[in-house]
C-alpha cells in the first residue's frame, strides 16, 4: 500500500489529498469504495455519455444543445471537484453534458473526414484496454518518478493550451498545436501518449481508494476522474487522426 | 498502408507484452519453490 501513499496525479480531479479529505469526513461511512463499484459506475456513465452523444450526432442542427451541454458540464465538473459527496448526482449530469458536446464535435470531424469518429472511438477503447492489461500485469507501474513525469508533462501541455487560448483572442496561436506538419503530428502524438499515461494514474487512484477503504461516494469521484481522462484522450486522438487525414 | 493503422501498433504490442508478462507471472507462481523452510523441533 505504501507505494500509493504519496499520491501524485496530473488529473485535476484526482489530487493527492482527495482521499485524506474523504477519509476525514467519513466517520459515518458504512460501505467502502471497491474497484468493482468503480467499474460498474464507469460503465453506466459511459452508457449515458454514448446515448446523449448519439442525440447531437444524429441531428447536427442541435448544436445549441451542445453549447448547453458544455456549460452544464463545466458546472457539474466544478461541483464534483469541490463537493465529492454529491458526485452521484453531478457525475451522471457531467457524462450526459459531455456526451452532447462530444456528439457534436465528432459529427463535425466526421463530416470533414468520414469514418474518423469510429476510428477514434476504437483507438480510445483500445488504448484503455491495453493500458489496463499493462497495469494489471505490472508491466507499467505507477512509481513516484512515473507520476512526477506524467504530472509535469500534463502540466506543460495545459500551460501550452492556455497560452494558445489567450493568443487566440489576438487572432494568433501556437502553430504546432493546429499544424498538420510532421512537427504538428509528433506534437499530437506526444499529447495522446501523455493523455493515455494519465489512465495509469487513474487506475492507481482507484486501487488506492479501494485499498484504504475510502467512502462509497468516492466510486463516483473516481469514475469522474476516469471520464475526464477518457474524454481528453478521445479528443486528442480525433485531432491526431484529422491531422493525418488532412495530409492526403 | 494507411497511417492510421500504425497507431494500433503500440496498443497491440503493449497488450501482447502484458499478456506474456501475466503468463510468465502465473507460471512462476505455480512452479515448485526451490527452497523449503521447515520448522525444526528442539533436539531433533
Amino acid at each position: 500500500m505504501s507505494r500509493h501513499l504519496s499520491m501524485r496525479t496530473a488529473n485535476p480531479a484526482l489530487q493527492s489529498d482527495t482521499f485524506k479529505k474523504a477519509l476525514s469526513g467519513s466517520a459515518t461511512a458504512g460501505e467502502v469504495m471497491t474497484v468493482n463499484g468503480v467499474v460498474n459506475k464507469t460503465g453506466f456513465a459511459l452508457l449515458l455519455l454514448i446515448i446523449s452523444a448519439s442525440i447531437t450526432w444524429a441531428d447536427p442542427a442541435l448544436s445549441g444543445l451542445a453549447i448547453i451541454g458544455m456549460v452544464t458540464g463545466i458546472i457539474a465538473a466544478i461541483a464534483t471537484i469541490f463537493k465529492p459527496t454529491i458526485a452521484h448526482i453531478t457525475v451522471p449530469i457531467y457524462a450526459i453534458s459531455q456526451g452532447l458536446v462530444l456528439g457534436m464535435i465528432s459529427q463535425k470531424f466526421n463530416q470533414q473526414y468520414p469514418g474518423i469518429a469510429v476510428q477514434a472511438i476504437f483507438l480510445t477503447f483500445g488504448t484503455l484496454g491495453s493500458l489496463l492489461l499493462a497495469y494489471m500485469s505490472g508491466l507499467i507501474k505507477a512509481t513516484e518518478n512515473f507520476k512526477l513525469g506524467v504530472f509535469a508533462a500534463t502540466g506543460a501541455i495545459g500551460v501550452l493550451y492556455l497560452i494558445n487560448f489567450i493568443m487566440s483572442f489576438f487572432g494568433t496561436g501556437i502553430g504546432v498545436i493546429h499544424s498538420n506538419s510532421t512537427m504538428g503530428i509528433l506534437f499530437s502524438l506526444g499529447v495522446v501518449v501523455i493523455a493515455a499515461l494519465n489512465l495509469v494514474l487513474d487506475f492507481d487512484f482507484i486501487e488506492e481508494g479501494a485499498e484504504i477503504g475510502a467512502p462509497k461516494y468516492m466510486e463516483w469521484y473516481a469514475t469522474f476522474g476516469l471520464l475526464v481522462t477518457l474524454i481528453w484522450l478521445y479528443i486528442e486522438i480525433l485531432r491526431l487522426l484529422a491531422k493525418l487525414n488532412s495530409r492526403r | 498502408m494507411k497511417t492510421e493503422f500504425l497507431l494500433w501498433l503500440p496498443i497491440v504490442l503493449l497488450a501482447l507484452a502484458s499478456i506474456v508478462k501475466m503468463l510468465a507471472n502465473s507460471e512462476r507462481s505455480s512452479r515448485k519453490p526451490w527452497i523449503r523452510i521447515e520448522e525444526i523441533k528442539e533436539n531433533e
